[in-house]
């Protein structure tokens, strides 16, 4: 099929290995300065890594999620962003790696792995080492291996431009989204939830995800942008297309917010002490001033920011607004973790800064290690037409 | 109420009527209005239109709904009839949530359908348009333009001829009422 805009599709080789060497860089450096901390305060790098670990899966999650949707709603509009999503979702193995130290630093972070309380006790049958190693690695390999044949078979279309292809991808993404639901849930539970093994809370599978999909939508942003600004895909991504991601990243703000609210108004209506305690470890000093942030960073400032019309098709502050939900989601990510911690209030450390920037070049230079050479678009997407006309209104 | 003439012009296809468009636009008439039987893409941008005023209306009506939503709850509940709830304060400031989250998006969907009747003028059961013979094609095969003239006697006489070299056919003048 020929692909009616006049864009180069693909990354020329030379820039796209100078982007790959700067991301390397920036990630090995900031790792091995991490692992300084890793060596001068072990409990604080464990859970500054659960923090960046959280934060990077549930991008990855976000993006498997958004190309799951995309295929099962036979969406044509999204396809020239598909490609993106993709190469991003393939950065996923990378996750079974980062994986690694979480289960070594373990006995230092969850506080069940050594509790000798009768109601911590009582959950051994689910929450211990051995099977929280097993099950994190099983969900890893299930997205992985869902990103890949996703990826792969994507990949293959744009030779064959086999419209069948398509038909298989959506068929897979039905059971796969389900999977991915279950999957995403059980892994907040097993690594965000269980910080606290105490406490439950039976929406926060969905929080976990309400964010990932807000905060992947923020990364595809501002990597259209930046492409935009290095010249690639300018009439292939339009304003049209931007437009649109604006409109989802402002659903899914109200989403998030939503889901916030609702988790923590019905333990406050409830007011049970077993359910309490999270919430007034987060609303006392300085943490109380944290949640008061979220709400405004993650809920009322995108939320104004994306309301209007010009402001959505205004890249500048599309962009604005993508890098703000971003950094608020690893906030968001920060505020689930953190107060385990340091209970006696907000202590931010050079590692919370180091840990995540580097784990996102990460990825990202292992995504643009496997995008070089080709095409940005999926060109063999027979939909590919209708989505490079596509008119938002 | 302010009267003024008008001139109706039936045309076979998009292309023509998007063609009439651009030469009247040249001509200098502005008011210009189309009836097609399914949305065309860029006619918009061709006729001119600017974007509706609609969305600031739902601002005001969601905004509305959302203060006093939250100000009816906190009045009954801490000045009129304080009463005590599951051990909560007065001014339990959760509680109101909900209900100003449901006023803000009740008002914003009142004030959309309100907004959108009172922009299109509705409910209208008389339209001068509903007099031209042939104008019921406007929902089958016929694109329409209208063009509104003031005043001057002789636009009346050019209009027509402007029209029908577009390829416009059954040109009739009409009265339009505002």
């Amino acid at each position: 099929m020929k692909v009616s805009s006049n864009d180069q599709l693909s990354v020329p080789r030379p820039r796209g290995w100078r982007l790959l060497f700067g991301l390397i860089s920036l990630s090995l450096g900031l790792g091995l300065l991490s692992m300084l901390g890793l060596a001068s305060n072990q409990r604080q790098f464990g859970f500054s890594y659960l923090t960046g670990f959280t934060f990077i899966a549930s991008l990855g999650t976000g993006t498997l999620f958004w190309i799951m949707i995309h295929h099962i709603t036979d969406a044509g509009w999204s396809v020239v962003l598909r490609r993106l999503l993709e190469n991003y979702s393939k950065s996923l193995p990378l996750l079974l790696v980062l994986f690694v130290p979480i289960v070594m630093n373990a006995e230092l972070v969850y506080r069940w792995t050594t509790s000798v309380e009768e109601s911590v006790l009582a959950k051994q049958s689910w929450l211990n080492l051995p099977f929280f190693a097993i099950r994190g690695a099983i969900y890893l390999l299930i997205w992985s291996g869902l990103a890949w044949w996703l990826a792969t078979t994507s990949s293959r279309q744009d030779a064959t431009a086999d419209p069948a292809s398509s038909k298989r991808m959506q068929g897979a993404s039905a059971p796969g989204l389900i999977v991915l639901a279950l999957t995403t849930t059980y892994a907040s539970f097993d690594w965000l939830m269980s910080l606290e093994p105490t406490w439950s809370s039976t929406i926060f599978g969905v929080y976990f995800w309400a964010g990932s999909i807000v905060g992947s939508l923020a990364l595809l942003t501002l990597a259209i942008l930046g492409l935009h600004a290095a010249g690639w895909l300018r009439n292939t991504i339009r304003t049209e297309h931007l437009h649109d991601l604006g409109k989802l990243m402002f659903g899914f703000t109200i989403f998030w917010a939503y889901i916030a609210f609702s988790q923590y108004f019905l333990i406050w209506y409830a007011n049970l002490p077993e359910e309490t305690s999270y919430f007034i470890a987060r609303r006392t000093g300085s943490w109380n001033g944290l949640s008061w942030s979220l709400a405004i960073g993650q809920f009322l400032v995108p939320f104004l920011l994306l309301m209007p019309r010009t402001f959505k098709r205004n890249a500048p502050i599309l962009g604005f607004a993508a890098a703000w939900i971003l950094l608020f989601h690893y906030v968001d990510m920060y505020w689930l973790v953190m107060p385990t911690l340091h209970s006696e209030g907000v202590r931010v450390h050079w590692l919370d800064l180091t840990i995540p920037v580097a784990m996102l070049s990460g990825t990202l230079a292992l995504t643009t290690w496997l995008s070089l050479g080709k095409p940005l678009v999926p060109v063999g997407d027979p939909r590919l037409s209708e989505s490079l006309a596509f008119h938002s209104s | 109420m302010k009267s003024a003439t008008g001139a109706i012009a039936r045309f076979d296809s998009p292309d023509h009527l998007m063609s009439a468009i651009r030469t009247l636009r040249e001509a200098g008439f502005s008011e210009i209005e189309a009836y097609t039987p399914f949305p065309i893409h860029g006619i918009d941008e061709a006729l001119g239109r600017q974007r509706s005023k609609l969305p600031w209306v739902v601002l005001v009506g969601g905004l509305f709904g959302a203060i006093s939503g939250y100000l009816v709850q906190w009045y009954l509940s801490v000045v009129e009839y304080p009463l005590i709830v599951g051990g909560k304060p007065y001014d339990s400031r959760e509680a109101w949530i909900p209900i100003t989250f449901e006023m803000t998006i009740l008002f914003a969907a009142f004030s959309a359908i309100g907004g959108m009747f009172l922009f299109n003028r509705l409910p209208r059961l008389h339209h001068p348009l509903f007099d031209v013979p042939t104008f019921s094609r406007a929902t089958n095969d016929g694109f329409f333009l209208t063009v509104r003239i003031f005043e001057v006697p002789q636009d009346r006489q050019a209009i027509s001829e402007l029209l029908a070299s577009c390829g416009g056919h059954d040109v009739t003048t009409l009265d339009m009422e505002d």
